[in-house]
């Protein structure tokens, strides 16, 4: 397919018949079987699937983190299938963002400085207060993450993310540790970012109905993965799980 | 700053506990390593100087008498540079209100102020009149010794004259910068000084006019590669004029004992601070290893945010730089202190005219050098296993610890017997093999350095002990200038409050067996004598042969002789004809290098009949019978020197035990911060790795005593064996440390006592113990419901 993989400027991220197989030993086990699918760039997508499905594994290796066994993933013109290391480096740096299901956050460091770690290393990043602020914790910009609930730590993470000014931003079961009240605030901040300044998000999730919020909709399954796009998009307060 | 700065800031005070006790462990090495190279470096440069200053000679020829007429030849051998020729002679001194008769070396300097090879390095008063007479100036350490300055008068013994001299001078010299008196170990400035005269003078009361009895030259710089046969050369050219002895400047006294205390401080300087930077490498491996067990998701996490291992790489070896940094600057400071105390306790020993305390720059930079590259090496491990890992890999949970079997555990009966606690314990350890290992090491090192310590204490009171105890059993030794007859002997008894007298007859002689050479002297012993026992270092009398000489093991060595070879003997008495002696048995003595041989034997060998050079005798003195005895002394026209042991044990005692027992407190302080650092160390870390699990135990019910005991029987079957480890590596550590002392002097002996084993082992499970009660609190403090809802 070559470098027009990623032609369409409205796609951020293609991957083509991506396979991931782990092996230990002399047990191979295959994980992600010929994934193909499209990341539309300023969309909010969602990638859904059970426990053991290859969630994680397909937003790594999207997010530059893992590479695929086999098969191709654009982005920006470049296939991060083949890339090294430095440039995979490179790639997370310039053109990605994390949110973690458990935060990461650097414990020794301020909430403030958790969003310096990413801004100091990026080429445009938004002011690292401002994207606290975003995240509605310009209160919270000195508190170490032990001194942070759940939602708050959350929040920060995503300011982390966004803060890079990224093309995409991965959010790997961001409800995940939060009781289901934060994770609806943590949804409507991700899908109030998304609208409000445009940031191509995926979130990858086991909970059905965060599916609900998204433009489009990527079912991963054991047989492979199928796409649907939401006609109508429900707001956060309108889900539960 | 940089946030990762930040990060590492914090992350350092966070840790700061464990980082301190490295901190410390390099700082102390770094301190001995800075402290020992600066003495050394003092103390070389004040020599070198010193040397310069008073142009040492390279040789000494002490002869009987020398016409000046015979100079000329001798300053034509091939490789003699210089020449001066110089008069020598034992004396006595008397002074007011000191019953013992003191004694010293009177030495003749040119009249007029010239630089002369030997030359006096004048510190209080000036130098000789026009013609000297009765002038005198006096060794700097004696005069302080008796509180003599310029004007005091001074009273000598000279050929049985006495004279009352002027002290117009004090002065000191390059060629005693450790002054011994004859027949001693230890300097004794009270009871033994050097005494200079103007030379017209010193000939006009020695009746030595138109001659020398003394030789002091200079070599040219070829000849000083290999002075031997210019030596050689030497002895046989003055052969006739009655040589005693030729000796070159390895081998004179002051320069030996000062290069084998400049050798002992360097072998230090060597040893310790790589035992100290090496344990600190190690327990900086474990900490930081620690540390990439810990940070595995933060880096993860960084990796992910799109971190190079070039960042992180650098942002984690920065705590093995800093923890270098630190720990150098502050042994930097300790080290200068440390120089600073050496070189004070060195000027008690040596006379210097300028000895101080410098800062070397160099040293500074390569002991900074030195403390980083071991605290890089020892952060490479772990910071390697940090920046190695996957990202992925990195944010999933650590796979869990290795739970199998412990070798042990393949002894199926004896494993069931230990006990549960005990086999938690074990499991833990054999677990951790890495973290582990450093413990025993550290454990094993830091008693060693105990052990060495105690046992180089006990060696040197034992050398003490066993030189007064077992050897020189007399209660005085009366040594005299000339050879005397049997009626010497019979006035010896009947000096006031003396029970025994005892001859000897000693003999300045030249061995001689193939290309090796020796010269020394001959002491001949009677059968039955019971204060001159020529003893074996394991305390057994080796009796005195009734042909051919018992001689020191050391010596024979150094000649190639072994118990049946016969060995040339040169005497400068009697016939003075070449001697071919068997060598009849060996003796392992501590100090010198001593021949003896029976007396009647000696006497037959040089022809002479019971002739007496000294006597030892036994005594039991009331005060009064003592001031008698000394006044009777005094009147010997005779008298080279009177020693009595008392004194002599206890100026001895002073120099080797009290005062180099000040430097093994110092020693002591080091292995406890290598010991208390490395324990404390494991100990926590450990602790802080099974938080959760102690945790777990609390919650289930225990209670902290019992948790802390838990923990106790790992630090103690760890600890136990680096002790048990660490003994024999004492030992062998002070082997090496005694070995650099052994010169012709004396032998350090190794010794260790049961008290020394006992403090050692006691001093190493005190620290383990102090150190597990810091675990205890810790246990006692312990948020532990926390530790349970911990992520990590």
């Amino acid at each position: 397919m070559g470098n027009n993989a990623t032609a369409d400027p409205d796609i951020a991220i293609r991957c083509v018949d991506v396979h991931k197989t782990y092996c230990s030993g002399d047990v191979e086990t295959p994980v992600l079987r010929g994934i193909d699918l499209e990341i539309r760039r300023g969309e909010l997508s969602v990638i859904l699937g059970a426990s053991g499905a290859g969630k994680s594994t397909l937003l790594n290796i999207i997010g530059g983190i893992d590479r695929p066994t086999r098969g191709e993933v654009w982005c920006e013109g470049r296939n991060l299938a083949v890339l090294d290391d430095r440039h995979l480096t490179e790639y997370r740096r310039r053109s990605v963002g994390f949110v973690f299901q458990f935060y990461n956050l650097v414990p020794t460091l301020t909430a403030l400085e958790n969003v310096e770690t990413a801004t100091q290393i990026a080429d445009d990043p938004m002011d690292p207060a401002e994207a606290l602020r975003l995240v509605g914790l310009d209160d919270r910009r000195d508190h170490f993450p032990a001194q942070l609930s759940g939602g708050q730590q959350q929040r920060v993470s995503i300011a982390r993310a966004l803060a890079k000014n990224p093309l995409v931003v991965f959010c790997d079961e961001p409800t995940g540790a939060l009781d289901a009240n934060t994770g609806r605030h943590v949804l409507d901040l991700l899908t109030r970012l998304n609208e409000q300044t445009g940031a191509t998000i995926v979130i990858v999730t086991h909970a059905a109905p965060v599916a609900q919020l998204a433009h489009a909709v990527l079912h991963l399954t054991m047989n492979g993965i199928t796409a649907t796009r939401n006609t109508r998009r429900a707001c956060a307060a309108e889900i539960s799980w | 700053m940089t946030i990762l700065a930040r990060k590492l800031r914090r992350d350092f005070v966070a840790a700061r506990g464990m980082l301190a006790a490295v901190v410390a462990i390099v700082a102390f090495g770094i301190a001995a390593l800075v402290g020992l190279q600066t003495t050394t470096n003092n103390l070389t440069s004040a020599r070198d100087a010193y040397y310069a200053q008073c142009r040492l000679a390279d040789f000494w020829v002490d002869l009987k008498k020398l016409p000046l007429s015979a100079l000329a030849a001798v300053q034509a051998i091939d490789g003699v540079a210089e020449l001066r020729s110089r008069l020598s002679r034992p004396v006595i001194v008397d002074l007011p209100g000191v019953s013992e008769p003191v004694s010293g070396l009177l030495l003749s300097m040119p009249a007029t102020r010239t630089p002369v090879i030997n030359d006096l390095v004048l510190t209080a008063g000036s130098w000789f009149s026009a013609d000297g007479e009765n002038e005198v100036i006096v060794s700097r350490a004696f005069a302080d010794a008796r509180g003599l300055s310029p004007g005091d008068p001074l009273r000598l013994t000279l050929d049985g004259q006495q004279r009352t001299l002027r002290i117009v001078g004090i002065g000191i010299s390059a060629e005693f910068v450790y002054l011994i008196p004859p027949g001693g170990i230890v300097p004794d400035p009270a009871n033994y000084g050097v005494f200079y005269l103007a030379r017209p003078f010193a000939e006009d009361v020695l009746g030595m006019d138109g001659a020398a009895n003394s030789l002091v030259g200079r070599l040219t710089p070829a000849a000083r590669q290999a002075p031997e046969p210019v030596l050689q050369a030497l002895a046989e050219q003055l052969h006739p004029f009655g040589v005693f002895a030729v000796t070159p400047l390895k081998q004179q006294d002051s320069n030996l004992n000062l290069t084998a205390e400049l050798g002992g401080l360097s072998t230090m300087a060597a040893m310790m601070p790589l035992i100290f930077l090496s344990v600190s490498a190690l327990v900086l491996n474990v900490l930081m290893m620690r540390l990439a067990a810990q940070q595995r998701v933060v880096v993860g996490t960084l990796k992910a945010l799109g971190y190079d291992n070039r960042a992180l790489f650098s942002h984690f070896i920065q705590v093995g730089v800093i923890v270098g940094l630190i720990g150098a600057a502050l042994g930097l400071l300790l080290g200068y202190l440390l120089a600073a105390g050496l070189t004070a306790f060195y000027q008690g020993f040596f006379t210097f005219p300028n000895l101080s305390n410098r800062l070397y720059p160099g040293l500074m930079a390569a002991a900074v050098a030195l403390a980083l590259v071991f605290a890089v090496l020892g952060s490479v491990n772990g910071v390697r296993a940090i920046t190695r890992l996957d990202p992925a890999e990195a944010m999933r949970p650590p796979p869990p610890p290795e739970g199998g079997a412990i070798v042990l555990e393949r002894w199926t009966g004896a494993w069931r017997r230990v006990g549960f606690y005990w086999q938690m314990a074990l499991r833990s350890l054999f677990r951790n093999r890495v973290r582990s290992g450093v413990g025993v090491v550290a454990a094993a090192l830091g008693t060693a350095l105990l052990v060495s310590t105690f046992g180089m204490l006990d060696s040197l009171k034992y050398m003490v002990q066993f030189q007064f105890d077992k050897v020189l059993l007399a209660d005085y030794a009366v040594s005299f200038r000339d050879d005397l007859d049997a009626g010497a002997l019979t006035e010896a008894r009947r000096l006031p409050g003396v029970l025994r007298a005892e001859p000897l007859f000693v003999v300045s002689a030249t061995l001689v067996n193939a290309n090796h050479r020796h010269r020394g002297a001959v002491v001949g012993v009677t059968p039955d004598a019971t204060m001159t026992l020529p003893t074996n270092t394991d305390g057994s009398v080796v009796p005195i042969p009734p042909q051919g000489l018992l001689m020191a093991r050391r010596l024979a060595e150094q000649l190639d002789l072994a118990v049946g070879d016969s060995v040339w003997l040169l005497p400068t008495k009697g016939l003075q004809t070449p001697l071919q002696v068997p060598v009849a048995d060996l003796v392992d003595s501590l100090f010198g290098l001593g021949v003896y041989a029976d007396y009647d034997y000696l006497n037959r060998l040089i022809g002479e009949s019971a002739a007496v050079s000294a006597v030892r005798l036994r005594t039991a003195q009331t005060p009064a019978e003592r001031t008698a005895f000394y006044t009777e002394l005094k009147r010997l026209p005779t008298l080279l020197s009177v020693q009595d042991m008392a004194e002599e044990r206890a100026n001895m005692w002073q120099t080797f035990v009290v005062k180099m027992g000040s430097m093994a407190y110092v020693m002591i302080l080091f292995g406890a911060v290598i010991f208390f650092g490395a324990i404390l160390n494991g100990a926590l870390i450990s602790l802080i790795e099974r938080q959760r699990e102690l945790a777990t135990y609390r919650v289930l019910g225990y209670r902290n005593g019992e948790v802390g005991a838990m923990y106790l029987r790992e630090t103690l079957v760890l600890n136990l064996g680096g002790i048990l480890l660490g003994l024999p590596l004492g030992w062998w550590m002070l082997l090496g440390m005694n070995a650099q002392y052994k010169n012709d002097l004396y032998m350090m002996p190794s010794v260790i006592t049961p008290a020394g084993w006992f403090w050692s082992i006691g001093l190493a499970i005190a620290f383990v113990l102090i150190a597990q009660l810091i675990v205890q609190r810790r246990i006692n403090c312990m948020h532990w419901n926390e530790a349970l809802s911990m992520k990590e």
